[in-house]
């Protein structure tokens, strides 16, 4: 069930329009509850994971010092 | 071939001057991420990357016994070593915050502050050793992005996958490691209310 509720998230961040959506979901999910309570689940998400994993990954997250730094052994 | 998979190249082959010409490589490496990083509106918290990026270093040069693949071999490599230190310095926060420790850190002690906070990292660390055991590949691409900072891309090459399917299994890696990790802070909660 998770690989099919994975498969459905990840077409489904494709999608803007919640009309959309809902059809997609409809038809993706072909009236399975525990498969559409999981991929609206991960949908939900959504803000959060970006908040938790930023883009570039945690460890740069840098200052203007290793700019400097860096830049000095070119 | 870039210029780091020369380097990698001369180092498997035993040339000594090589490992001396890797390090500016990397930093380069890690400072257009860093521009890239700064470039978004969040950015801005403090750490001294220079010294985190020396103790990577130490760790990946060691003794020079090791030898390196190729790039990608090397950089996923790297973001393990990144992990490392993030995580053991995220538990010794976390450890003098909840009063261990009587003794004052090291005047050279690493001073990182990532853009998640150090709890936040040791959640998302124990979540990922549970990712770990259950699906072995999204975690290391987690590591890899996560830890590492890597592209998808560079991923990828990395792991000998499509760029697609590493887009796909990040963001389903994230969304289970969410999903792993807020049990986990309901656990904390619970620990914290009196009983």
């Amino acid at each position: 069930m998770r690989e099919k509720a994975e498969q459905i998230f990840v077409s489904a961040l494709e999608i803007d329009a919640k009309e959309d959506l809902k059809v997609f979901l409809d038809r993706a999910c072909q009236g399975d509850d525990r498969v559409r309570a999981e991929v609206e689940d991960m949908l939900a998400l959504r803000p959060q994971l970006e908040k938790m994993f930023p883009e570039g990954g945690v460890v740069f997250a840098l200052t203007d010092d290793f700019v400097k730094a860096s830049q000095s052994l070119e | 071939m870039s210029e780091i998979t020369l380097v990698l190249e001369a180092i498997k082959r035993g040339e000594r001057l090589a490992s001396e010409q890797l390090l500016p490589l990397v930093y380069d490496k890690l400072r257009n991420l860093a521009a890239a990083r700064m470039a978004q509106e969040n950015a801005g918290q403090t750490l001294q990357p220079t010294a985190l990026v020396h103790e990577a270093w130490l760790q990946l040069a060691g003794d020079g016994s090791r030898s390196w693949q190729n790039r990608a071999h090397f950089f996923g490599a790297a973001a393990d070593a990144m992990r490392r230190i993030l995580i053991d310095q995220a538990r010794r926060k976390s450890r003098l915050k909840h009063g261990g420790g009587q003794s004052r850190l090291d005047v050279d002690d690493l001073e990182i502050a990532a853009t998640t906070p150090d709890e936040d990292a040791l959640r998302i660390n124990e979540a990922l050793e549970k990712l770990e055991r259950e699906d072995p590949e999204q975690a290391r691409i987690v590591v890899l992005k996560f830890f590492g900072g890597l592209t998808n891309e560079e991923v990828a090459e990395n792991l000998g996958l499509s760029e697609r399917t590493v887009y796909r299994q990040w963001v389903c890696a994230k969304a289970r490691l969410f999903r792993l990790v807020r049990p986990l802070e309901e656990n904390d909660q619970g620990q914290q209310s009196p009983v």
